[in-house]
């Protein structure tokens, strides 16, 4: 492609020749187109960059930037240096917002890839009303998901539909939402069923990839079926589950809503999640400072695990076909 | 493409980007050069634009020249917005707080007393609580126009036939609990209560408790308001004359299980009144918030205008608050609206329609009342014991347990 030389000669090493210098007619000929290739590559290139400059990388530094500072909404900010990261290193409930995040995003990323996995499967056995089941699983996900939670919140409150249902059987209901012991479970429950749907879809994607010839193949070597998962479709469709899991954990760490519309964090501090947490101290307690600070601490952490699931991708993800 | 066409180009998203820009500016009517002055306050829906504009229309009637336009967000985006508003250009003279919000808004806010001396403003006339509450660092932040202290509505009907006698002016707490007890069944309970901060500390003042020291700064921990809300929690968890609140339940469950006659009784601000009265089918009852010795002890919360720290035609603006705030403005909106005013010469117009012996309840709480001062991080405060305050009503936490933490977290 024209626009993709052009730029790898732009970037090519110094030793190029000058297009202005006594070079040959017919280099300096080439230089200047590649130059104006580069110009209709840098042209082609600045809308997404101009995008991703303004509202990736400046807002970035610019968190950053308001993270050294005592920054309220209105009123002069003060230039406290690394204080707001010292703060939140000594702060409690910051220790507390992030295990819940950690529980969070490692279960219900678990949780909802089982889920997706298990009903992929099953609805990639030839059942009928496939397509119907597909389209139910995804309505969660098209669903708001304020709408779900207070749907959730109206089931799961202390005389909810739940606990009449289990008060029919002769089971005594739990405060599923204002227990401490069941309220994140109560948060991780409603977040899974609200998003597995897509990852279903992302699953059956890589299910339906798989060749035929591959599974009659191994049908007779006479493996069982769970042999077949095992060691031909889960590696088949890793690539699929790569990216589930990526995206899934990512959008778990930015759970908000969830815990905002569920339980407002509590009963204590037991759904207190990183984004509810840095929300408040930006928008409720007038600290933009120290919320930026808890925005870089977040970002770090996602950096990390992102990383990790990377870096580990090489020992179970399998492109070959 | 050549590169003067990219220029070209670059010049003409540059050229549209800073055209953009300058029509985000807003209009011009600023109030820096005369005009109409802004009302910046919380207009949540027409009811409420239409409440401003009540001000507004009976003010023009004491002040004709008075011109007022009225903007602003939601209540519940109020609090924030206002801070960029005010950090932005064409920015309002006249805003609205609450007395709880006062010490939060106070940088905001420009001190009022030299303009009250100007214009011999006669502040003896207006509720002496709710001007202490609307006072940070011992300068006036903004007139109220209302006084609202919290008090016990019930279901005076639900009282008659349990043969128990409905409370006026004076209600002990030992009373209370003897007539909850008796109107509470297995699958029936006396009272409401909602997670947060507002009804507790309305409990914990009737009981002459205080969540700040002399100084005025936090101190959730002292012994007597630990012992109020200890109280309080204990109502649900030991005496169970009402249900445990769930986590994220905000005030309308209270208020619905109130109106639909599934409790009898719950404590509220007065400028319910109206909204309950329309939507219960039962006699409704007022009362003070029970006091140890019976005794009226009001926790008055209430609204009112202040001008922009940075408005830079204060004279016109308090001008306007002087009208705004008349005894003829609160007079209507006491009776069209249902405010409490804060003048108590305009209170007579409050208690029309409403339930005889009303009026002496409200006049008698505010006879011995006391604003519900906070602290700058009263936010942080409302926000951590409304997550904790479940677990203090289920038994599981203690009031003391909960209130070190919340102060260890806010700090001083």
């Amino acid at each position: 492609m024209e626009v993709t030389t052009g730029a790898r000669t732009a970037a090519a090493p110094p030793s190029a020749p000058d297009p202005h210098g006594g070079g040959r007619p017919a280099t300096a000929r080439r230089t200047r187109r590649r130059r104006d290739d580069s110009a209709v590559a840098g042209l082609f290139l600045a809308p997404g960059l101009l995008g991703f400059l303004l509202f990736i990388v400046v807002p970035l530094a610019g968190s950053a930037l308001i993270s050294l500072y005592e920054w309220p909404l209105f009123g002069t900010p003060v230039f406290i240096g690394l204080d707001n990261y010292t703060k939140l290193f000594g702060d409690p409930a910051f220790f507390t917002a992030l295990t819940n995040t950690l529980v969070f995003a490692f279960v219900y990323t678990a949780l909802n890839l089982a889920l997706a996995i298990a009903i992929a499967l099953w609805l990639g056995t030839r059942m009928k009303g496939a397509g119907i089941w597909r389209v139910v699983f995804f309505l969660p996900v098209i669903t708001p998901m304020v709408a779900n939670a207070l749907v959730w919140r109206l089931m799961l409150s202390d005389d909810g539909v739940l606990n009449s249902t289990l008060g029919g059987v002769g089971i005594e209901g739990q405060s599923w939402l204002s227990d401490s012991r069941f309220a994140l479970a109560a948060v991780i429950a409603m977040s899974v069923w609200q998003s597995f749907g897509y990852n279903v879809v992302v699953i059956t994607a890589g299910l339906t990839a798989i060749p035929k010839e591959i599974l009659e193949a191994s049908r007779i070597d006479g493996t069982n079926p769970w042999q077949r998962l095992r060691y031909t479709i889960l590696p088949m469709i890793s690539p699929s589950l790569f990216f589930a899991s990526t995206m899934t954990m990512i959008g778990a760490f930015q759970v908000f809503v969830q815990a905002q519309v569920l339980t407002q964090g509590g009963p204590g501090e037991s759904t207190n999640t990183l984004v509810l947490y840095l929300y408040r101290n930006g928008f409720s307690f007038d600290r933009l400072g120290y919320a930026s600070a808890i925005a870089w601490m977040l970002f770090v952490v996602v950096m990390l695990v992102t990383a990790v699931q990377f870096a580990g991708q090489r020992r179970w993800v399998n492109y070959d076909k | 493409m050549h590169v003067r066409h990219l220029t070209t180009t670059v010049a003409a998203v540059a050229g549209l980007a800073v055209t953009l820009t300058a029509c985000g500016g807003g209009d011009d009517s600023t109030s820096t050069t005369g005009g109409p002055l802004q009302l910046y306050t919380w207009v949540s829906s027409q009811s409420d634009r239409e409440q401003w504009e009540s001000f507004v229309s009976e003010a023009q009637k004491e002040d004709p020249d008075l011109d007022v336009t009225i903007e602003g967000p939601s209540f519940a985006d109020y609090w924030t917005k206002v801070k960029t508003r005010l950090s932005g250009d064409d920015t309002p003279c006249l805003l609205t707080t609450q007395a709880a919000r006062a010490q939060e808004l106070s940088s905001l806010l420009m001190p009022l007393d030299d303009l009250v001396e100007k214009h011999d403003f006669d502040l003896s006339e207006v509720d002496p609580s709710m001007l202490e509450g609307m006072t940070v660092d011992d300068s006036l932040r903004a007139i109220p126009y209302d006084a609202e202290p919290v008090v016990l509505f019930y279901n005076a009907d639900a009282f008659t036939a349990a043969g128990l006698t409905p409370p006026g002016p004076e209600y002990s707490r030992e009373r209370f609990l003897a007539d909850a007890t008796a109107l509470t069944t297995d699958d029936h309970k006396a009272l409401a209560v909602t997670p947060g901060m507002f009804i507790p500390a309305a409990w914990a003042t009737a009981g002459d408790a205080s969540w700040l020291n002399g100084d005025g700064d936090l101190d959730l921990t002292n012994a007597d308001f630990v012992a109020q809300l200890q109280d309080y929690f204990d109502l649900v968890a030991v005496e169970g004359i009402a249900n445990p609140p769930n986590a994220a339940d905000a005030a309308d469950v209270a208020q619905q299980a109130f109106t639909s006659g599934d409790v009898d009784m719950l404590i509220e601000g007065p400028w319910m009144y109206g909204t309950f009265d329309e939507a219960a089918d039962f006699t409704l009852g007022v009362t003070i918030v029970p006091s140890p010795s019976g005794r009226p002890h009001g926790m008055t919360a209430g609204s009112g205008f202040g001008i922009a720290a940075n408005c830079d035609r204060p004279d016109d603006a308090f001008e306007a608050i002087v009208a705004l705030t008349s005894t003829g403005v609160q007079e209507s909106l006491a009776a069209s609206r249902g405010i409490v005013p804060a003048r108590a010469e305009a209170l007579p117009a409050w208690a029309e329609g409403k339930a005889p012996g009303a009026a002496d309840v409200v006049t008698a709480l505010l006879g011995n009342a006391t604003a519900q001062v906070t602290t700058p991080t009263w936010n942080q405060v409302e926000t951590l014991m409304t997550q904790y305050s479940v677990e203090g009503y289920r038994g599981q936490r203690s009031a003391e347990e909960i209130l070190r933490t919340i102060q260890d977290s806010v700090g001083g």
